[in-house]
């Protein structure tokens, strides 16, 4: 094998199981352990609301799937939605009995 | 042996690159830049998203909201007995839960109120919360919250106990029985979790009112009929199932990576520019170092062979370091900059660690994006030149 191919081979290698090892790595010592999603699992079964506490500067925001289905006078009717996340409730498709994206795709 | 990798072709393909370095060094560049952006922004939100899926399992399947001229009011806590007479529902339970507002530092803690004092809640509570005072629990009147809110509270000078504004102005103390776990920081973060009667202290609600009704269902195909009949029973309730929830769940992620891959589209462009130059013609340097290749004696098939080593060499190796850089930037570093497209702005912003999904349809998705196009484009003209006669390709 010549110099140069000798090189790149070993790089492509080198690269190569670097990717494999990280992959490897995060699988083992993952930072969520089966402990903590059984502590999470108890956590939504003790409070039982969904979504994350992502974003909370309004109060639509948090639990946005719980708030109402058009959310366009939440806090005064002087209040234009304007945060980037307030524009991505949309309502569900079943309100209409159409069949949605998750069950058509089930 | 005739599939065999030719060494020697390598070997001139990797000093062809080398010949062109500056140039092929730009495209190794924007290339990994380009797979690493993409695949970040895939694996962040693939890793939020499996999380939130996960647990919308583990909540009660059907949630019953009155409606009130056309906004969310609260229910009659009494309807809990009606709902309990349809076949096939295991639980219901009014629920008392709602924000509130602190305006000192200007953010909405979520508060919700549960009977302190059954059994099972506290073995519970033992598991997910760190420190807990069961004592001043069962005194009724302390809180467990989670970190962000502690957090707040301690900036605000309440260590102890928290002073909330009721309706008629008055302030009701509570105090600070526990924390929240911090594993289960990316739920609890900005939570409350206080006795009912004072969170209907707190909101100004009467006994017989509840925000919802949750409705535990046993069997999942009895769903949609259970919906039906609540439809029946309370017209002027809005039914929400968890099905609903995956599906607003599925619309906020799809905005969010598509804000993100709208400003994406530009280096998207200057990738697809560089493709398009070296698909638009080789370089008169390149055509002729064909022709003196075929003029000495290559065959079309090493040509085309020791331009594909070329490709695949540059393409291949950005592709790997682009995912390699990706994993480290997302799951070591956790996202400094990018997971900000993925959480609000206020102060109250969650410390998470971002859970370990690895999305493979992602990566061959985005294996097959780039590099095949590359490829293409780098063996289409050469093939075009090497076509032609060595005599003409050279004049």
């Amino acid at each position: 094998m010549k110099k140069k191919s000798f090189y790149l081979f070993n790089i492509m290698v080198v690269t190569l199981g670097l990717l494999m090892a990280e992959m490897l790595y995060l699988q083992v010592f993952s930072p969520l352990t089966a402990e903590d999603l059984e502590n999470k699992k108890t956590y939504m079964q003790v409070v039982a609301l969904p979504d994350l506490a992502l974003a909370n500067e309004a109060m639509f925001i948090r639990h946005r799937s719980l708030t109402a289905t058009f959310e366009l006078f939440p806090d005064s009717p002087a209040l234009v939605e304007y945060f980037p996340s307030t524009f991505t409730y949309k309502y569900s498709n079943t309100l209409f009995l159409t069949p949605n994206r998750i069950t058509v795709e089930k | 042996m005739k599939n065999k990798i030719n060494i020697y072709l390598t070997e001139f393909s990797i000093n062809s690159i080398l010949r062109q370095k500056s140039k092929n060094i730009f495209i190794i560049f924007v290339f990994t830049t380009l797979i690493f952006l993409l695949s970040s922004v895939m694996f962040i939100s693939g890793s939020i998203k499996s999380e939130l899926n996960t647990l919308v399992d583990s909540l009660p399947q059907i949630i019953v909201q009155k409606l009130q001229a056309g906004r969310h009011s609260n229910i009659k806590s009494s309807s809990v007995d009606d709902i309990l007479q349809i076949a096939g529902v295991t639980r219901a339970e009014a629920r008392v839960w709602g924000y509130y507002y602190f305006k000192n530092a200007g953010v909405n803690f979520s508060v919700m109120g549960v009977d302190m004092f059954e059994p099972q809640l506290t073995t519970e509570l033992e598991k997910i919360v760190d420190k807990v005072d069961f004592h001043q629990l069962e005194q009724n009147s302390s809180m467990i919250i989670g970190r962000g809110v502690k957090l707040t509270m301690v900036e605000n000078y309440y260590s102890d106990y928290f002073n909330f504004i009721i309706s008629d102005g008055s302030l009701k103390q509570v105090k600070i029985a526990g924390v929240f776990k911090s594993s289960t920081n990316l739920e609890s973060n900005d939570m409350i979790l206080l006795p009912k009667s004072i969170a209907l202290e707190i909101f100004g609600m009467d006994e017989s009112e509840a925000t919802d009704i949750v409705v535990s269902v046993a069997n999942p195909v009895e769903i949609p009929m259970i919906r039906a009949k609540l439809n029946l029973l309370f017209p002027d309730c809005r039914i929400v199932t968890n099905e609903d929830l995956k599906v607003s769940y599925q619309n906020i992620f799809d905005y969010k990576s598509g804000v993100f891959l709208a400003l994406f589209i530009i280096s998207l462009f200057t990738f697809f520019i560089i493709i398009y130059d070296k698909a638009s013609g080789l370089s008169s340097s390149q055509k002729r170092e064909i022709g003196i290749l075929k003029a000495i004696g290559w065959k079309i098939d090493d040509i085309l062979k020791e331009k594909f080593y070329e490709g695949f060499i540059i393409s291949f190796t950005s592709f790997v370091l682009g995912i390699l850089f990706s994993l480290f930037f997302v799951f070591f570093l956790q996202a400094p900059l990018l997971r900000d497209l993925f959480i609000g702005y206020s102060q109250l912003k969650p410390t998470f660690d971002l859970p370990y999904v690895m999305d493979y349809q992602t990566i061959f998705l985005l294996f097959f994006l780039t590099v095949p196009i590359y490829l293409s484009a780098t063996i289409i003209p050469s093939w075009r030149a090497a076509t032609l006669d060595a005599d003409e390709v050279m004049r």
